[in-house]
């Protein structure tokens, strides 16, 4: 079992659905972004466009931030999802350096909620007790939702159906499927992380 | 190493850690942040729907714990949107929690008013807050019902118009703040009978998109638009999209650059090339299914310069149109036969009079509109305006039929799908029909592949005028018919001098400033606004301002601080869509279908999730409040009975728009929203339906697939649709007799001008204010973002929103300048730069320089910029773009009263 997903960039419509449903849904502060969507303008008039590219955590087969971390803080787990102990973390940000997706965010101390004048609202002051001072977060496929069987949130959520998630180990799944019938990339190929996120399209 | 025991969360700045002091006694310097929950938590899913697009119908599940709501994602068992939500729907947390929403009636203490003045709002008590307006809406009922105003607009889309509030109190003063941008109903109503239109996706080979968004923006939706969309783009449906922006569309199909508000020589140059050089299109369609065979005196009139068709059908004794019957050789009334053996073409003689059928009145009427005669004025090359024409036929399988449940069907897979970025020019409605031809010309009204009618009424209950033609019934049918003139107006914003209007309510402010001019012979006394802004999303200009000052008393039904509540006097806190209930109806998948939605209807309620943030109270319990306390009761509750509006639709004959007898509410007695909710619910569904919405928001309704498409009602001949509009013109000459007859002309208007605009073939003439200038050499657009269309549900406040875009996508808040001329002019990104409108005022912003735009277009995305420094200051960020736009009379369309959409401008650094 090693889950994964394909993302389909020629469906991929660059609403920020996927951001927004992460956020609200994890209830991460303002600055912390676990899920987003790099906008680039490419192309000179008329042959121009916007290429979209939804970042998140790629959970690598090989994650440097796993090799790295000297607290064992940031494991592997048998599902293949990448994830951060709280209780383990020393906010060294070895993990922060070594992921080549920018995929990593430090809980700091200097971080305001949404409304620095006007104090938390009753939404914020239950989400932010989830976090640790001083720690790493990241995303972590929804591994709550995962373990019920549901999709994460930001696959559920995408509007034009371009996230796919699912079992890479299981030949019939539907992201291997995908990925035996398309042509597909992964980011950052020379750092040899072997992500377990897909673009196809 | 810190040793927490308990996770905590600090706020601070500039280094200084800082407390939140809690009932629990918190320990000053780490624990500045206890975690709610101790022990175990309540967490319930609770079901809703999201309110904030132009389609509400995506339900929702909420996650609720202790009463908080935590999370929104999309509920897997509606079939409308099967689970997905999207930017809008979820970011609605934010909509919630947002401090700076009105929390409690307020009523203000600074009498003067003004967009930068402090209003001085104090918090006053629902009683005081209900006492005071009531008190001034029954002085005003009592003298004079018009002397109400009343605004609805879309910022409450999920009720918009639900509430029968004016009809009770009997004022005739709708403003309604959408429409005077988008007056792109002209076309659908003429064509499929109602006032909506989608592409039909699930056949579509090609699709030219003119002014309109497919799948984003705009239409960016959730109940399965956007979905359906990427399915198009997998399958490789060819979209080509015609747009002074390169939107998705042209970024995923082909982009054909185009001069904004110069569609109408496009449009008008493809009829050329489609009827005088490829020759090939649908003639059964336009035999039997258009008035192309009614003969016509074929002259024209020149008024102002302009070439115009005044000529009405050759009629025989009983009234009815004429056609030439080829086999028989001599003219006959149009219902004669099928009509597959009527002229299209020819010059015939009917009783000393020479005539022509329409078509061959259009296609004379065509010749000088070549493709080289529209290069210069749309800037794109004719060899590109003919290889759209030719793929337009080559696509379209004209001739083919398709059988789906037994039922055969013209097949025509190409269309043109248009919109109001087409559409909001003095030529718009020109543009309308020439395009809305081509899709005559495909035959592809109402069938598979092509532009299928959707609303609240289908072609089972519409039907012909006497003419034959399509007549639509409802809402917006007077776009067709034609209003008579009121006089003296009943209704201050001018539309009872413009028979055929979309949205008039721009021009109100003409007549609070100037009654006499304008005609009306009584006052203006109070003006209730609810989820309207009718300075920011019209004209934001100091003659509005000033006739807002002008009106002596101003309610608004508010959830924010905006620029209409600058100038209200008492403001009633709206409860958030997460705190309300609500009833709507979904008719028919718009924009776009497949298979999955085309048939697809329903019903969605929702109910309160949490308990109110703050002091705020459901809107319709507001109004029904007000009813009650000037007298209005049984109005109100006569209204809900008989459904007197069209938001809530009928689905089919079982679920009706109004309520069964049984279910009516009693007059005499005063019920809550939810209760007239909860028997609309039992009316349509029976007594126990209203639990299912316990588990799920939508309730689904299918039509079969054939009954889908509107054809399986009215095949063949049974309606025609114009390529000559002919009752437009008998609308224009009704126009100017009853205004003679009243002895006035339509007010600051050149009647020469507004007649000619009563011309039975697409018009066009010079300089018509699509053209650049030296002084202005621009033209400036605007198109809605996704992240917030039509200001719904504040989320140009949402502080979701603001951060994504800020964060990932700064550009939706700056002024794109085409980068060929930013290099010109010497503008760099991130420069701060004006754009002065030739109409009107100046707007100023961030600069960003874009490949993605018209070399002589400039774009301001979205509806930012509605600043004043006594809103949110989210709301403080980015463009205002309708600062740049007017309501003058001389501007606007005179058919639809649309507003010019784009200005001619100037740009340059400050």
């Amino acid at each position: 079992m090693r889950y994964g997903m394909v993302i389909n960039l020629k469906r991929c419509i660059g609403c920020d659905a996927c951001a927004i449903a992460c956020k609200q849904a994890n209830g991460t502060p303002p600055g912390t972004f676990w899920s987003h969507v790099i906008h680039k303008e490419v192309g000179k008039f008329p042959n121009a466009k916007v290429e979209y590219t939804p970042l998140l955590c790629m959970h690598c087969e090989n994650a440097p931030c796993v090799t790295n971390c000297p607290t064992g803080a940031s494991i592997k787990e048998e599902n293949g999802i990448v994830r951060v102990l709280a209780d383990k973390c020393i906010g060294c940000k070895q993990c922060i350096v070594a992921c080549p997706y920018q995929a990593r965010w430090f809980m700091d101390y200097k971080a305001k909620g949404y409304f620095p004048s006007e104090g938390f609202t009753d939404k914020e002051k239950a989400d932010y007790g989830k976090f640790e001072l001083g720690k790493v977060t990241k995303c972590d496929f929804c591994w709550e939702r995962v373990q019920v069987g549901e999709d994460p949130i930001c696959v559920q959520i995408c509007p034009a159906t371009a996230r796919i998630f699912g079992d890479l180990d299981d030949p019939q799944s539907e992201v291997s499927q995908l990925l035996h019938h398309n042509e597909s990339k992964q980011l950052v190929p020379e750092a040899g992380t072997n992500p377990a996120v897909y673009y196809i399209g | 190493m810190i040793s927490m025991s308990r996770r905590t969360f600090l706020k601070g700045s500039s280094g200084v850690l800082a407390t939140i002091a809690l009932a629990t006694g918190v320990d000053m310097s780490v624990k500045a942040f206890d975690s709610v929950s101790a022990g175990s938590d309540t967490v319930e899913w609770k079901p809703s729907f999201c309110g904030f697009c132009h389609f509400p119908v995506c339900a929702t599940q909420v996650k609720v714990v202790n009463g908080v709501a935590m999370e929104v994602k999309g509920d897997k068992n509606s079939e409308s949107n099967q689970g997905r939500l999207c930017t809008r729907g979820a970011s609605v947390l934010g909509n919630l929690y947002n401090p700076y929403r009105v929390k409690s009636p307020m009523k203000r203490t600074n009498l003067e008013k003004g967009i930068d003045i402090d209003p001085g709002w104090v918090e006053i008590t629902w009683e005081e807050a209900l006492d005071i307006v009531s008190k001034k809406i029954k002085a005003a009922v009592d003298e004079d019902p018009r002397s109400i105003l009343y605004s609805i607009g879309f910022g409450v889309e999920e009720s918009f118009m639900a509430a029968p509030i004016f009809i009770a109190l009997g004022t005739p003063n709708v403003l309604e703040t959408p429409g005077p941008t988008c007056p792109e109903h002209f076309n659908q109503l003429h064509l499929n009978g109602m006032m909506l239109d989608r592409v039909d996706l699930e056949h579509a080979k090609y699709v030219l998109i003119v002014g309109r968004s497919l799948g984003t923006n705009f239409a960016l939706s959730c109940a399965s638009h956007t979905s359906h969309y990427a399915d198009a783009l997998d399958k490789g449906i060819k979209f080509v999209t015609v747009d002074p922006q390169c939107s998705h569309t042209a970024q995923r199909g082909e982009w054909v650059p185009i001069l904004s508000g110069t569609d109408t020589a496009l449009g008008l140059s493809l009829l050329y090339t489609i009827i005088h050089e490829v020759g090939i299109f649908d003639e059964k369609f336009l035999k039997v299914r258009s008035n192309a065979p009614y003969l016509l005196d074929p002259s024209f009139k020149l008024i102002k310069g302009r070439k115009v068709y005044k000529e009405t059908y050759l009629r025989n004794e009983e009234g009815k149109p004429l056609v030439w019957d080829k086999e028989l050789d001599k003219a006959v009334p149009f219902d004669t036969s099928k009509g597959e053996t009527y002229a299209i073409l020819g010059t015939y003689e009917v009783d000393g009079k020479v005539v022509q059928p329409a078509f061959q009145i259009l296609k004379d009427y065509l010749k000088e509109f070549t493709p080289e005669w529209a290069e210069p004025i749309t800037t794109i090359p004719a060899a590109k305006i003919r290889e759209i024409a030719n793929d337009l036929i080559f696509h379209s399988h004209i001739g083919s039929t398709i059988n789906i449940e037994g039922f055969d069907f013209p097949y025509r897979t190409s269309s043109v799908v248009m919109g109001r970025g087409m559409s909001s020019h003095m030529l718009g409605v020109e543009a309308q029909k020439a395009f809305g031809t081509i899709n005559v010309l495909l035959g592809n009204l109402d069938v598979p592949g092509g532009i299928q009618g959707c609303y609240n009424i289908s072609w089972d209950k519409s039907g012909p005028d006497e003419d034959g033609i399509m007549e639509p019934k409802g809402n917006m049918a007077n776009q067709v018919t034609g209003d008579d003139i009121v006089y003296p107006p009943e209704t201050i914003a001018m539309g009872d001098f413009y028979p055929m209007k979309h949205c008039a309510t721009p021009m109100a402010w003409h007549s609070v400033l100037e009654p006499e001019k304008y005609h009306i012979n009584y006052p203006i006394n109070v003006y209730l606004i609810h989820g309207g802004d009718p300075v920011g999303s019209h004209v934001n200009s100091p003659s509005v301002h000033e006739a807002l000052k002008k009106i002596p008393f101003i309610i608004s039904v508010a959830y924010h601080y905006d620029l209409p509540t600058q100038f209200a006097d008492i403001l009633l806190a709206e409860s958030s869509s997460l705190e309300k209930d609500s009833i709507y109806r979904m008719c028919r998948n718009e924009k776009e279908c497949t298979y999955d939605t085309v048939g697809l209807m329903g019903t969605l309620v929702k109910k309160p999730i949490v308990k109110s943030v703050y002091n705020t109270r459901v809107a319709e319990d507001i109004y029904i409040d007000i009813c009650e306390r000037v007298g209005k009761l049984s109005e109100f509750n006569t209204a809900w009975n008989h459904a007197l509006l069209y938001t809530i639709p009928a689905i089919k004959d079982e679920i009706p728009s109004g309520l069964k007898p049984e279910y009516f509410l009693n007059t005499d007695k005063k019920y809550t929203w939810r209760e007239c909710i909860e028997r609309k619910v039992a009316s349509d569904y029976g007594p126990n339906a209203i639990k299912e919405f316990d588990k799920c928001a939508f309730k689904a309704d299918r039509l079969s697939l054939k009954e889908s498409y509107n054809y399986y009602f009215l095949p063949d001949n049974k309606v025609r649709l114009p390529i000559y509009y002919e009752r437009m013109v008998r609308n224009g000459e009704r126009m100017m007799r009853q205004l003679k007859e009243f002895n006035v002309t339509v007010p600051n208007q050149d009647m020469e001008h507004v007649y000619s605009f009563y011309t039975g073939l697409p018009m066009w003439y010079d300089n018509a204010g699509y053209e650049t200038t030296n002084e202005y050499p621009f033209k400036v657009i605007n198109w809605k973002i996704h992240y917030g269309v039509n200001s719904t549900g504040g989320l140009y406040e949402n502080a979701y929103i603001n951060e994504i875009i800020d964060y990932s996508n700064p550009y939706a808040k700056c002024i794109w300048v085409p980068a060929a001329a930013a290099a010109e002019i010497g503008i760099n990104e991130g420069d701060i730069v004006c754009v002065e409108s030739r109409l009107s005022g100046k707007t100023q912003g961030k600069a960003h320089v874009s490949e993605l735009m018209h070399p002589k277009c400039i774009g301001i995305p979205g509806n930012f910029g509605r600043r004043t420094p006594y809103m949110n200051p989210l709301k403080n960020t980015g463009v205002h773009f309708n600062t740049l736009l007017s309501n003058n009379e001389a501007t606007i369309n005179p058919i639809s009263m649309a507003m010019e959409g784009s200005p001619q401008a100037k740009i340059y650094k400050i």
